[in-house]
């Protein structure tokens, strides 16, 4: 009866806890769990060959050569297998990224110092994603190369005839430390901001000062929010792929899997690709489980009741300035270089030794000139206004059912829709793949028939996790009280939806929505799988989109047109940064509330 | 609209927020229910709202089963204690919006919408956000926001809580004015005993989820037949005492070796729990009142008042009394209270 009476009732919020659900459960738990189906006749002990596990390290980590005045030394990295490299990879990057992160944030949230505020600015630089590129002015600075990268030459005007490179695998955990540790930084400074005033100056009039203050009181406090983005970090190293190609380094699972979607064969066919997507899978949901007590979205609720009273920042003595100007500094200018720097190579002519040559705006010209290329972007843009439709409604109606614990089973829609951020995308990919290509082989659904639609319907699974939750947090800045006052005085839901809901959360989903649909923008990992199928960039008609393009060009195939590629790439890629810069600081500035971090996790 | 309550139950999981509660709220009646933080007295209130449905028992309003009907088919309007108001829509929308839901013709919720401001005072603040307003005015835009739809019942959850101690004091009268001159039924939660005591024509006590006990204020205070009750309203301090004669609702109780008359409820046992009203202690001998003998412990001035904590002969339990008129006693020294038969209450231990 109870049951009964409350369902007729909430016919309006059983919608919105289905639209969300069946959709996260078709395109994404069913596309995930059929990775499954290609290990159908998988022979696990291949696994098992020194390819994939090596336990005899093959290779120097770090050689050392003379020719001549010059002396070379070479960061290489050792290959212990496609298994093993990866998860000692992720594990570095991880472990690099939270050390710089969680202090740079640390130091510039709690500290007052001179030049503070650029700290924060180079911290934040990296936040701007330019897939490809970066890794790629990463291997210009600081990879190896022969004729010297730009650290070499600068150490060479110093007196010092040295090239320090850093390639194979070295290069990827480099490059994927500079680009990943903001993420980090950003988490732990949003959780650091959360923490009321009141809490730090009683540690200080208790006696504590500086060090004691952060050890004792701050990083316990933050530790929700710099787990959460040494988890997210760890997951986004596991599935990345742009760093590998760039380094050209294939030993590691994902460009194993991302290599599949080349010929559909990788060298232990679709089995291999599923057991190593499979593996990939519980590598990032393993730790994700083991932090998952501090990772709860509920983490905001604490937030809610009201924003934290501001705390007084602390002077930065002596030795805390020497730490921050001679040890924090030098990191930041290095991850902050290959961001300026992807602006430089997109305006040169070329680049391929230590420094650019020529200044030309040429790069952009051949954006609209060569149809291939601006192909990409139109189709993305196509993409994205395809999908931020559907992210609005899905994504609303989620959080409205997570926030407001309207049917049983929100519980289960919570965890559901921000599984999509723990899932590696390339998994998703080959899961989409998978799925699509046997359920519905031929329709429009195959991605084999039309890649488009592919695209928009795991654009929206992947992305809408960041609009749930600037909508989420909305709402629980919203008293339930509003909603509840406007049904005693006689509203349906869906009145209270539209008159009450809506209007008071509305700029919290316009932010989620921005942000979502830079994502969908940069997405990679589905767009270079998935996106490939359609032709390739030299096709005037192909599917993919701008991060397609972009990997496409750096990876310098015959396109003609005077141009270096990776130039071309750079200026779409510099493009693509504005765009995001400009979003980044709408959402944040314009649109969030205090205490809330759209960009965290 | 009169209001009855028979045998609602509710569970949150494993926790038991109220355990077959009846009541019945008299048509035009200021009913207040009271009790501790956590006790189910918001539920019950919800309940009441339609915004929780219980897993036992049903709700009427007057004849109508309306146990599972949602909170907009009910007419029971509701005032918030942070009053909930929509901070994107000004006053006067905020109060038009119960009108506009019905669907009613423009003029007539205007007319009925400059009523509301009227009668709240309210009058020159309609086109102002709630954010422009103070917490006074606030509150009088909810109450006028859930007066306008002229509902059956109105509810309302500690609307004044939020406010300062004055304020609170200036619209606890405005409310208790407007509810008689409108002839309204209001049921209105608070654990503020003295808000209940000078407000309510009659309240409920609940505790734990159980309805302890029903009655007019001055029932309540001067012979609560619940220990609960004779605790939980005005200064109290409790201590166990044995019985030593008993008659006539009267029971004469040894605590120590002081021996007092008390107020006996329901008391068939050797031993009993002896409530006393601290603040009706008298520092001198009054006629038919009972000598308390004891060492003072702390002692307090507190203006009015004089706190004083004492052990009472013969005994180890604390007691606390509030005596007017007297200099603040030693510590160690020996104190005599008069206590009034209605100041201490016996029950069965």
């Amino acid at each position: 009866m109870v049951e009964l009476g409350r369902r007729f009732r909430d016919r309006v919020a059983l919608a919105l806890f289905l639209l969300p659900t069946v959709y996260l459960v078709t395109f994404f738990v069913f596309p995930v769990a059929s990775v499954l189906l290609g290990l159908k006749d998988f022979d696990w002990g291949l696994l098992f060959s020194p390819f994939y596990f090596n336990l005899e390290p093959v290779g120097k980590m770090i050689e050392i050569r003379s020719f001549g005045p010059r002396t070379f030394v070479i960061v290489k990295g050792v290959d212990v297998g496609v298994v093993l490299n990866s998860l000692i990879n992720s594990a570095l990057v991880t472990l690099f990224a939270t050390l710089i992160g969680a202090s740079v944030a640390v130091l510039t949230a709690l500290f007052d110092f001179p030049g503070r505020r650029v700290f924060i600015f180079l911290a934040s630089l990296p936040l701007l994603v330019a897939p490809f590129v970066n890794a790629y002015v990463v291997k210009l600075l600081y990879g190896f190369n022969l004729q010297g990268n730009t650290i070499s030459f600068l150490l060479k005007s110093l007196g010092f005839d040295v090239v320090v490179g850093f390639t194979k695998l070295a290069g990827v955990t480099l490059a994927q430390t500079l680009a990943f540790f903001p993420i980090v930084y950003i988490n732990t400074l949003a959780a650091i901001m959360a923490i009321d005033a009141s809490l730090i100056e009683q540690a200080r009039n208790l006696g504590a000062r500086g060090f004691t203050v952060v050890r004792k009181v701050v990083l316990p406090l933050a530790m929700p929010g710099i787990l959460a983005g040494a988890t997210l970090v760890y997951i986004l190293s596991l599935e990345d792929v742009g760093a590998p190609i760039v380094f050209n380094f294939k030993n590691l699972v994902s460009y194993q899997v991302y290599e599949f979607f080349q010929e559909f064969t990788s060298i232990g066919g679709v089995g291999a690709a599923a057991a190593l997507c499979v593996i990939m899978l519980v590598a990032s949901l393993v730790p994700l489980a083991v932090v998952k007590k501090y990772l709860s979205l509920r983490y905001y609720a604490k937030l809610s009741r009201g924003a934290p009273r501001p705390f007084e920042r602390m002077r930065l003595g002596r030795v805390g300035m020497a730490a921050a100007y001679l040890l924090v500094l030098p990191v930041l200018v290095a991850a902050a270089a290959p961001q300026l720097g992807v602006f430089v190579l997109a305006f040169s002519e070329r680049w391929v030794g230590a420094l650019p040559q020529g200044f030309t705006l040429g790069n952009f010209e051949i954006i609209f000139s060569k149809p291939g290329v601006f192909r990409g972007i139109v189709n993305s843009l196509t993409y994205a206004a395809m999908a931020v439709p559907l992210i609005a409604v899905l994504g609303f109606s989620a959080a409205y059912t997570v926030a407001r614990e309207t049917v049983r089973g929100a519980g289960a829609l919570d965890l559901l829709s921000t599984a999509p951020l723990a899932v590696p995308g390339l998994v998703v990919a080959f899961g989409y793949f998978i799925f699509l290509h046997s359920v519905a082989p031929g329709s429009p659904l195959d991605p084999l028939t039309l890649p488009a639609a592919v695209l928009v319907i795991a654009y929206v699974a992947r992305k809408m996790p960041f609009t749930v939750r600037a909508v989420f947090t909305g709402l629980l800045q919203t008293p339930k009280e509003m909603e509840e006052v406007a049904e005693s005085l006689g509203a349906t839901r869906g009145t209270v939806l539209r008159k009450v809901v809506l209007p008071l959360t509305k700029r919290s989903l316009l932010a989620g929505l921005l942000l979502s649909s830079i994502y969908v923008l940069s997405e990679v990992s589905v767009s270079v799988t998935i996106g490939a199928l359609g032709g390739d960039v030299v096709d005037p008609n192909h599917a993919g989109p701008i991060t397609f393009v972009i990997m496409r060009l750096i990876q310098a195939p015959a396109f003609g047109g005077g141009a270096q590629p990776q130039a071309v790439a750079a200026a779409m890629a510099s493009i693509l940064m504005l765009i995001e810069a400009l979003v980044l600081f709408v959402a944040t500035n314009r649109l969030a509330r205090r205490g809330q971090s759209l960009i965290s996790v | 609209m009169r209001i009855r309550v028979e045998g609602v139950s509710k569970r949150f999981g494993k926790f038991h927020a109220l355990k077959n509660v009846s009541l019945e709220v008299r048509d035009g009646e200021f009913f207040a229910i009271l009790g501790p933080s956590g006790s189910g007295k918001t539920t019950l209130l919800r309940i009441l709202a339609g915004f929780e449905f219980p897993d036992e028992g049903r709700i009427y309003f007057g004849d109508e089963d309306v146990t599972f009907k949602g909170p907009e088919e009910r007419g029971a309007a509701m005032v918030f204690q942070n009053w909930a108001l929509w901070p994107h829509m000004t006053v006067y929308e905020n109060i038009a919006f119960g009108l506009k839901v019905r669907k009613l013709p423009k003029e007539v919720v205007d007319q009925k919408v400059r009523w509301a401001l009227k009668l709240l005072g309210l009058e020159g603040l309609e086109n102002r956000y709630p954010h422009q307003l103070s917490g006074g005015q606030q509150q009088r835009v909810a109450l006028a926001r859930a007066l306008v739809v002229e509902p059956k019942v109105l509810l309302l959850d500690e609307p004044l809580s939020n406010l300062d101690a004055r304020l609170r004091l200036k619209l606890r009268g405005e409310l208790k004015k407007i509810q008689r001159e409108l002839g309204i039924t209001a049921i209105y939660v608070t654990h503020d005993q003295e808000e209940a005591l000078a407000m309510a024509d009659r309240l409920a006590l609940i505790n734990k989820g159980e309805l302890v006990e029903v009655g007019t204020p001055e029932q309540i205070y001067r012979d609560p037949q619940h220990p609960f009750t004779a605790i939980f309203i005005g200064k109290t301090s409790t201590a166990k005492g044995r019985v030593v004669e008993r008659g006539d609702g009267l029971a004469r109780i040894a605590v120590g070796e002081n021996i007092i008359t008390a107020k006996a409820h329901g008391l068939n046992t050797e031993r009993a729990l002896v409530v006393f009203k601290s603040d009706l202690a008298k520092a001198r001998p009054r006629e038919g009142y009972s000598p308390l003998t004891g060492r003072v412990t702390v002692s307090m001035y507190m203006g009015s008042q004089v706190e004083v904590r004492m052990v009472p002969k013969g005994s180890e339990e604390e007691l606390v009394f509030y005596l007017a008129e007297q200099e603040p006693p030693p510590p160690g020294s020996e104190v005599t209270v008069y206590l009034p038969v209605e100041g201490v209450h016996a029950y069965p231990l």
